[in-house]
């Protein structure tokens, strides 16, 4: 897997396809691989980049604390790495209010953002049951829990449900809960919604019926103009990972009607 | 996508992960995407290279006659511009065969062998094969498709959505390229050699899987070969169950003392 390195952190990643870029930044607990399922169906027409952001994956685990703004220069640096200008972004939960970030700071860098979960405010105390979880319990002790949290109910007993989550789990040893609790700490101290009527690229928001952050998506979407707001019925917050077939479609539906769907 | 060219032929792959080198080969009618999820999910242990074999996917479209040893030969110029020494290798379908045969012609260069499917010799199949892609590719590839996979998943959102991922690529195919591949399979026979394959080798079959019978009986000749059947699956039970199926393999190459024993490297 390639990676960068800025201001000493290691940036891990996985390329996929070839095309017009498409750049992925995933959600608290997962890392590049909680997009399997687009990494693969976007590789048809795109070069797909899938980042391992800070504390997750082979990317560094940072137990000091940084901004939002760090990660965002993280991803800047992969995209400058992989002459990206001009990509698609895709970001979740964490990475979506990084990708909402990353297009008002650097307008022409991206040509159109989907936003899975799309929370923009600061949300101070909001993740302090994580925080806590992860500092106290660990990866060991939470993850799981965590992950059951993000999906729809019964769906970490299903087959396929519980195959993806212990996808994450089975890393749990190269995890660490402090560099994990510094990601919530920059998400909670981030805040773009004073900003959004600022956005240029097309916006697509996709909530899951289930999604916790379903009221924030859906504030998101109506401060953004001309945002298109989706939701999947039966999905939690990680609607991606959960129903591939709905969200893939919401997304190339979106794609096609800005004129960036490329043929083959 | 990187690509070797050691044969001649352009062969498009994907890196994914990093650690010990997990090589993985892909059927008929599929491209390195039926490894979606063992590529995500052996990528926590490994360097995961998935190739797109002659016919499919970004790799070249080859229209002249050629032997399944050549497909096997672009396999080899792909872990060696990787610098990869030694490998697991995995192969579904033709995928398998030429496992098969990379195993008893380089085993100093695999470890452990994975077969889905696992065919060693002609199967009576290839000319209904040939027939459908060279005068119908479109109509014959989702007929093909979903005779590769248990009745019923096919339909299901989760099968029609895996299945529709292949179709989309559909301009990229081309029928000639695709019954070249069938004929490479159909005329090696490795079947008096496998008492001489070295590496450890386990054989996985959907219990639905046509190639459940070829399967057992090369799992039979080959030493210390293990066959399992994974219940409600087809011949692509990679995709169609990958929870069944990575623990499968997780355990063989755990018993093979081939499991890394920590993720991520650390």
């Amino acid at each position: 897997m390639p990676s960068v390195l800025r201001n000493d952190i290691r940036i891990h990643y996985r390329v996929a396809g070839d095309g017009p870029a498409m750049v992925l930044i995933h959600a608290n607990p997962f890392d590049h691989t909680l997009w399997l399922y687009q990494i693969a169906h976007f590789s048809t027409w795109f070069r797909v980049i899938a980042v391992d952001i800070r504390g997750y994956g082979r990317t560094d685990k940072v137990e000091e604390p940084y901004a939002l703004d760090d990660m965002c220069g993280d991803v800047m640096a992969v995209v400058a790495e992989e002459d990206a200008h001009g990509a698609v972004l895709m970001g979740a939960s964490v990475g979506s209010k990084m990708a909402l970030m990353l297009a008002l700071d650097h307008p022409d860098a991206f040509s159109a953002v989907v936003l899975v979960g799309g929370s923009a405010g600061r949300q101070p105390g909001h993740f302090d049951r994580r925080i806590k979880g992860y500092r106290a319990a660990g990866p060991k002790g939470y993850h799981r829990e965590h992950l059951e949290s993000l999906v729809a109910p019964g769906f970490p007993a299903t087959r396929r449900g519980d195959y993806l989550l212990r996808m994450q789990t089975e890393k749990d040893s190269a995890l660490s809960g402090a560099a994990i609790a510094r990601v919530f700490e920059a998400l909670a101290d981030a805040g773009v919604d004073d900003r959004l009527h600022a956005m240029k690229p097309p916006v697509l928001v996709v909530n899951g019926e289930h999604d916790s952050a379903l009221p924030r998506g859906t504030e998101t979407a109506a401060a953004i103009a001309g945002a298109r707001h989706v939701v999947l019925k039966g999905a939690g917050h990680a609607c991606n990972i959960e129903d591939p077939a709905a969200f893939d479609a919401a997304v190339i539906a979106f794609l096609s009607e800005k004129g960036l769907m490329p043929g083959l | 996508m990187p690509v070797s060219r050691a044969t001649g032929v352009a062969i498009h792959y994907e890196v994914a992960g990093a650690g010990p080198a997990m090589v993985v080969i892909h059927a008929n009618p599929f491209d390195h995407c039926l490894w979606l999820y063992q590529i995500a999910h052996f990528s926590t242990w490994f360097k995961v290279i998935a190739i797109d074999i002659r016919g499919y996917g970004r790799s070249d479209k080859v229209v002249e006659p050629y032997t399944l040893r050549d497909m096997c030969d672009d396999v080899i110029g792909v872990m060696d511009q990787e610098g990869v020494e030694r490998a697991v290798l995995m192969g579904c379908s033709v995928g398998s065969g030429m496992a098969i045969l990379l195993g008893l012609d380089h085993p100093e260069r695999f470890e452990g062998i994975v077969l889905v499917g696992g065919n060693s010799g002609p199967s009576d199949r290839y000319r209904d094969r040939i027939d459908g892609y060279t005068t119908d590719l479109p109509g014959y590839h989702i007929k093909h498709m979903r005779q590769l996979v248990a009745p019923g998943f096919a339909d299901t959102p989760l099968g029609a959505y895996l299945l529709d991922m292949f179709v989309e690529r559909e301009p990229r195919l081309d029928g000639e390229a695709i019954a070249c591949v069938f004929r490479a399979n159909n005329s090696t026979d490795s079947t008096p050699r496998l008492l001489e394959m070295r590496p450890p080798t386990l054989v996985v079959n959907g219990e639905h899987d046509h190639s459940l019978p070829a399967g057992q009986k090369t799992a039979a000749l080959i030493p210390n070969a293990i066959h399992e059947v994974l219940p409600g699956t087809g011949h692509a039970c990679c995709l169609e169950d990958p929870a069944g199926f990575d623990a499968l393999v997780i355990d063989f190459l755990a018993e093979h003392g081939l499991m890394p024993a920590a993720p991520l490297g650390v």
